[in-house]
């Protein structure tokens, strides 16, 4: 197992993270979009959640890294507003705004901040270990 | 920017196949820190016939790190370009990557030369 393996997995994580962080960056800036992406009306856009897989990135199958497999919508029912001058209120004048809940995406967010900081540990750490290998070597 | 450039002037080290005949030459195990690319062999140095083997491996070792260079090298011109699949992260990693593959080539080189100046330098 080799030293570019761990900065390999710390990457894998420092990547997964990033997305998990654009996913929450896109569940909390449409947290009141009311048509899909299509223009259809009385669609909210919904919760989107990132599925995370363990793979194996070197020699060793104990050596796992991360994987984003999927990107899933929450079908949790989201909010019914009565709003009749709204544009997209349906025949009855409610309009269906999004499932997300801006609160827990907001944890999210810093739980992926973290994560991604701690993997740049990793990775910071696993390239001094190769730095202090390399200076066995010297006189 | 080619620092594979200057790295490439150590195939010259061929021309030390002379003094690979002596078995002096396997003071240089200390190669075998390459093993962190994955290509040489330090072993196989030091058991078979000492010549082509050890000089075949540090060969795979350059090459090695030649793709690493030129896997960094085009991930910053995507990333550069505005590539979508370009992440910050894995560019400064596969540049990190390379730079301790450089390092590491540097530290054999420098053995290498170490080792054979102490042989030139025997008294006849």
């Amino acid at each position: 197992m080799s030293v570019f393996d761990t900065i390999r997995i710390a990457a894998s994580g420092l990547t997964a993270e990033r997305l998990r962080m654009d996913v929450a960056a896109s569940n909390i800036a449409n947290a009141q979009t009311t048509q899909t992406q299509n223009g259809q009306a009385g669609q909210p856009y919904q919760e989107e959640e990132v599925v995370f897989q363990a793979t194996q990135m070197g020699p060793m199958a104990a050596a796992q890294g991360v994987a984003a497999v999927a990107i899933v919508k929450s079908t949790q029912p989201g909010t019914r507003v009565y709003d009749p001058s709204n544009p997209d209120a349906d025949s009855t004048g409610f309009v269906n705004y999004p499932n997300v809940n801006v609160a827990s995406q907001m944890s999210d967010m810093m739980g992926a901040a973290r994560s991604y900081q701690v993997n740049a540990t990793v990775a910071q750490a696993a390239k001094q270990l190769a730095l202090d290998a390399l200076d066995l070597g010297k006189a | 920017m080619n620092p594979i450039g200057a790295v490439s002037a150590i195939s010259g080290i061929s021309g030390v196949s002379g003094a690979s005949s002596i078995t002096g030459v396997n003071a240089v195990s200390g190669a075998s820190t390459l093993s962190g690319a994955g290509a040489v062999d330090g072993s196989a140095a030091s058991t078979q016939a000492p010549g082509n083997s050890f000089l075949n491996s540090l060969n795979d070792a350059f090459s090695q790190l030649n793709n690493q260079l030129s896997t960094a090298d085009s991930s910053i011109s995507s990333f550069a370009a505005g590539g979508s699949n370009a992440d910050i992260s894995t560019v400064m990693l596969q540049m990190e990557e390379a730079s301790l593959s450089v390092k590491t080539a540097t530290d054999v080189r420098d053995k290498l030369l170490e080792a054979y100046q102490d042989i030139m330098r025997t008294q006849v």
